[in-house]
């Protein structure tokens, strides 16, 4: 019986997702039964693989492991050990139902948040998520100001949990969006995210990296630093 | 069970995660979530998908962690490669990602910089080697790679964004990729 090979073209289409069924299934089909195509497809698909790691990292809202660990079952102190229902037959990932998204606690958190004064001294409290983890105190300190001198809110390290977090609170943002990025002393720089800064003010809780000092920089879209904070 | 899960390796908190050791498991997603956010991030360009796709990642990684091999791949890979797929699952079910360019070309530039300082030891060898094998590349093959891989395009998008014809597209990418599988290989020999 003659069969035919999946061709270079076919098989990258394979490794980029871009293969639509049926064609999917009959390529993975022959991949299973032909040792000298899956060679090839495992060639391409190592690389792809191999070079992921270079993917720039990205930090997700605050609240997000928490949320992960709710959807484990995992969450809150009855559940220290939960072990996962495994696929049948133990070589196969099952599809996991929807899990519940992360942005109830981000907005549990960001309301615990609200209402801070900018410039003021003192404290305040981190609001809790949902009713887990302690809460964070956070002293509420390093201005964050503009090159023209202007104090628009402030910065702060602190923990939430044992997670150490950057705690930044902005007004007269003229609800522009800026990236959040830390600038570590050697010059390096680790991007945080972005949001809008309402004239109103917002207050974002961010997981921070550990590192002896680092610069806050507000960034705006036209990649101008808006405002600045050493801690 | 687990008490200095900062300092725990990677595989460690898998073998933790598999036991459904929580503090193991919360330190393995605070590890790993800049990581896996980040490829959801670049695949989807949607903040809002990324998060589902990366809470959805972590849960196959939850339930497939009794059956990791650390023979085939480190653990950053493992995870990344999961993410990848889901993503990219995610986006073609949808299909309307925008293929922002200006997003995409922020995504080659952020792929071949150095590794963020903050990164695990080990996650940024790991780094550092992806990004030097990328800089070896021939900067168009780089750019198909980087948009191919980490940015979830189809060789169809990558020939509409680099304004190339498909054929060229595809062999871009295709000679890049066998490429890096050349360089991989080299490492490989040289260990």
């Amino acid at each position: 019986m003659s069969e035919r090979h999946p061709t270079e073209d076919a098989l990258l289409d394979l490794a980029l997702g871009d293969v639509p069924e049926p064609g999917n299934q009959l390529l993975t089909q022959h991949l299973s039964t032909c040792p000298a195509c899956r060679k090839r497809y495992d060639a391409i698909n190592d690389s792809i693989e191999l070079t992921l790691p270079a993917a720039p990292r990205v930090q997700p809202a605050p609240g997000f492991d928490q949320a992960v660990l709710e959807a484990m079952g995992m969450s809150g102190p009855t559940a220290r050990r939960r072990v996962a229902p495994q696929a049948a037959g133990g070589g196969t990932v099952a599809e996991p139902g929807r899990a519940p998204r992360r942005r109830s606690a981000l907005v549990a958190l960001a309301a615990g948040v609200a209402g801070v004064v900018i410039g003021v001294g003192g404290s305040m409290v981190a609001g809790s998520l949902d009713d887990g983890p302690p809460a964070a105190t956070v002293d509420v300190g390093t201005p964050l100001v503009t090159d023209e001198g202007e104090a628009v809110g402030t910065a702060t390290l602190s923990y939430l949990g044992d997670q150490r977090v950057v705690v930044v609170a902005a007004a007269n943002g003229d609800g522009r969006t800026y990236e959040c990025r830390l600038r570590l002393p050697d010059g390096q720089t680790s991007v945080l995210g972005e949001w809008t800064v309402p004239d109103t003010g917002s207050t974002w809780v961010m997981p921070a990296p550990y590192a002896d000092s680092m610069t806050v920089e507000l960034v705006d879209d036209s990649g101008a630093v808006w405002s600045t904070a050493r801690l | 069970m687990f008490p200095h899960t900062e300092r725990a390796s990677d595989t460690a908190l898998v073998e933790g995660l598999a036991l459904g050791d929580q503090p193991a498991a919360l330190a393995f997603v605070r590890r790993f979530q800049g990581a896996v956010f980040g490829i959801a991030l670049s695949v989807t360009r949607d903040r809002g998908l990324a998060e589902d796709v990366s809470q959805e990642v972590f849960l196959r990684a939850w339930r497939a962690a009794g059956t990791y091999d650390p023979r085939r791949a480190s653990v950053l890979t493992w995870l990344l490669t999961i993410a990848r797929n889901a993503a990219i699952d995610a986006v073609r079910v949808r299909r309307n990602t925008p293929a922002e360019s200006e997003a995409l070309e922020r995504l080659i530039h952020d792929s071949i910089r150095d590794p963020d300082p903050t990164e695990p030891v080990l996650h940024r060898i790991e780094a550092e080697r992806a990004v030097r094998r990328l800089r070896a590349l021939a900067p168009e093959q780089a750019r198909a790679v980087v948009l191919a891989t980490m940015g979830g395009c189809t060789a169809a998008q990558v020939s509409q964004l680099e304004q190339i014809p498909l054929g060229t597209a595809k062999t871009r990418i295709r000679t890049g990729l066998r490429r890096l599988r050349d360089l991989i290989d080299e490492e490989e020999h040289h260990e």
